[in-house]
């Protein structure tokens, strides 16, 4: 599995009060941009939390870079930077005594990267922590993460307090400078349409459960809502076929590959076929975390499991 | 690194404890030896040996044993128990160093502060004593250091295992002095009402300085392997915690 930047099998992390994660099986290629999309609470910081050694898995396992989690967290936290959801640091500390705390636990330190970033992310070095807004914090977690040198970037929520000007040139940074250098940067978001600038594959977890793993290429291209209209339609089973929702005498169908040839399937079997429609990110996401509202029948293909598609 | 940091953090309370205990033993001990021993520069041998004592006694076993533990107890709130108050362990937690680093790195540098405020203490006291005295003793009053800085390292693990538990720092202070004040009340009190000994921390800080005045023959060995035992194990147990922690 060491060709996988982060790859887990049945992961799952109960709290006394929730079961945060649920049999969570990612499969994160190394070099690559993969955005792990979900509602707030949906259990992306949960997981994060496993894969960083943060938190216990309570059943599971998995590799980060190819090393266990849980067992030799020391390495895997050397070649990974985090920037966490919560983005807080030492208050008293100015960004260039952090950078200083910092800098002597990664052997790859680049402090030629402090200085472009620091410049290039206009990060004042010399004021308190405590004293820097939203946005600037968010920069100096940015910084240092940059800075490390690191294969694997994990970033939680990275954009918050970015206004639209930096958030721009720091997707450009990790496009250009991070990924192009065959590092991989995994980011868990609730903003598709940032994610979906630059991602290369997309993992959409709800509720603790992977929904949905793809390239997004492939979901652009292949993903489909067929919309069929008549009564007492054919159940399908197949694995192709991500969800089904009913809206008035309408049903529309999720389909994954091939939605033509499902189309023509649900016509020779009497139902009429209105539309054939390519979808957005954001419409897949709506429809898949929207299920348990919209789905009024069992002809949904696997939607408990992750759907995943080959590398090709 | 993190050496650096716990430095940084805690520097200006150590220049400031330093100071303010220094402070009060040079004057404790001006007034023990004027007004307590009547002892004046180049008195009887008798009366200066006595002087000697009773400071050793009554500054460092009594009053500095008190202060330290004090402090000890207050500078037990750093470390990686802290940082879960605020906020900053994810960030700490996750540079890669296995946790029982943060653990006795953050304890290290809090003794090694306290020994050296302990060690500049006993040795301004002494050179005020031989000042006043104009007699200078030998190697075995800063001895006093030794048990008066065990003492303080005690209290200052104890504080710094609680807050660790607690992954809070006032929680962890309020739990450190309740034990702490147990550990003084409750060999006190049996003491008095039944007779037996039970191990007190600042028994053994006093116990251990009249040994160095020679008041107590012999040296409390047991008691300085019970109380070593203690404050190795204090943070041990910290380790132990943080390793088994969620954040």
């Amino acid at each position: 599995m060491s060709d996988m930047a982060i790859w887990t099998e049945k992961l799952v992390k109960i709290y006394p009060d929730v079961r945060a994660v649920d049999g969570l099986n990612l499969n994160v290629p190394r070099g690559v941009v993969y955005g792990f999309l979900g509602r707030n609470g949906a259990g992306k910081s949960s997981t994060i939390r496993i894969l960083l050694g943060l938190a216990r898995a309570t059943e599971g396992h998995g590799t980060v870079l190819g090393f266990p989690i849980g067992r030799e967290q020391v390495a895997i936290l050397e070649r990974t930077a985090y920037v966490s959801e919560s983005k807080t640091l030492y208050g008293n500390l100015t960004p260039r005594e952090l950078v200083r705390f910092t800098r002597g636990f990664y052997p790859n330190w680049s402090e030629q990267a402090v200085r472009k970033y620091s410049q290039l992310l206009e990060i004042p070095m010399d004021r308190h922590f405590s004293k820097l807004s939203q946005g600037n914090r968010t920069k100096v977690c940015l910084l240092l993460a940059l800075s490390q040198g690191a294969d694997l970037l994990i970033l939680d929520e990275p954009a918050t307090g970015l206004d639209p000007v930096v958030l721009d040139e720091f997707l450009r940074i990790l496009v250009q400078d991070v990924v192009s250098e065959g590092k991989t940067v995994f980011i868990s978001s609730h903003q598709l349409s940032d994610v979906e600038q630059i991602a290369d594959w997309v993992g959409l977890i709800d509720h603790g459960k992977l929904l949905l793993e793809a390239r997004l290429d492939d979901i652009k291209s292949e993903f489909r809502f067929v919309t069929v209209a008549g009564n007492g339609l054919p159940q399908i089973q197949s694995s192709e076929v991500l969800l089904l929702a009913s809206e008035g005498s309408f049903q529309k169908y999720l389909v994954k590959k091939d939605a033509d040839a499902f189309a023509a399937q649900l016509s020779r079997q009497g139902a009429t076929v209105a539309e054939v429609s390519p979808m957005s990110l954001r419409e897949i996401f709506l429809a898949l975390v929207r299920k348990e509202e919209t789905c009024t029948s069992g002809n949904v293909g696997e939607i408990a499991e992750a759907v995943s598609l080959p590398l090709s | 690194m993190y050496v650096w940091k716990c430095w940084r953090d805690s520097r200006s309370r150590f220049v400031t404890s330093v100071i303010a205990l220094a402070a009060l033993c040079v004057f404790l001990t001006y007034m023990e030896v004027r007004f307590g021993a009547g002892v004046t520069r180049g008195g009887p041998p008798q009366a200066v040996t006595h002087a000697w004592s009773s400071v050793t006694r009554v500054v460092l076993g009594g009053v500095a044993s008190l202060f330290t533990l004090f402090l000890g107890l207050l500078m037990g709130v750093s470390g990686p128990g802290q940082e879960f108050k605020e906020r900053t362990a994810e960030f700490l937690l996750v540079r890669p160093r296995p946790r029982r680093y943060w653990v006795w790195t953050g304890w290290s540098v809090g003794v090694l502060e306290l020994s050296a405020m302990v060690l500049l203490t006993t040795a301004t006291t002494f050179g005020t004593l031989a000042y006043l005295t104009g007699h200078v003793q030998t190697w075995r009053p800063l001895a006093t250091a030794v048990p008066v800085a065990l003492g303080g390292a005690v209290a200052y693990g104890l504080t710094y295992f609680m807050t660790v538990v607690a992954r809070n720092d006032r929680q962890g202070l309020s739990y450190g002095f309740g034990i702490l004040f147990i550990d003084l009340m409750l060999p006190a009190a049996a003491s008095y009402y039944r007779n037996v000994n039970l191990p007190s921390v600042l028994g053994f800080m006093l116990n251990a300085c009249k040994w160095v005045t020679g008041a107590t023959p012999a040296l409390p060995v047991g008691s300085l392997v019970l109380w070593t035992f203690i404050a190795l194990a204090l943070p041990f147990g910290a380790q132990l915690v943080l390793e088994r922690a969620e954040v």
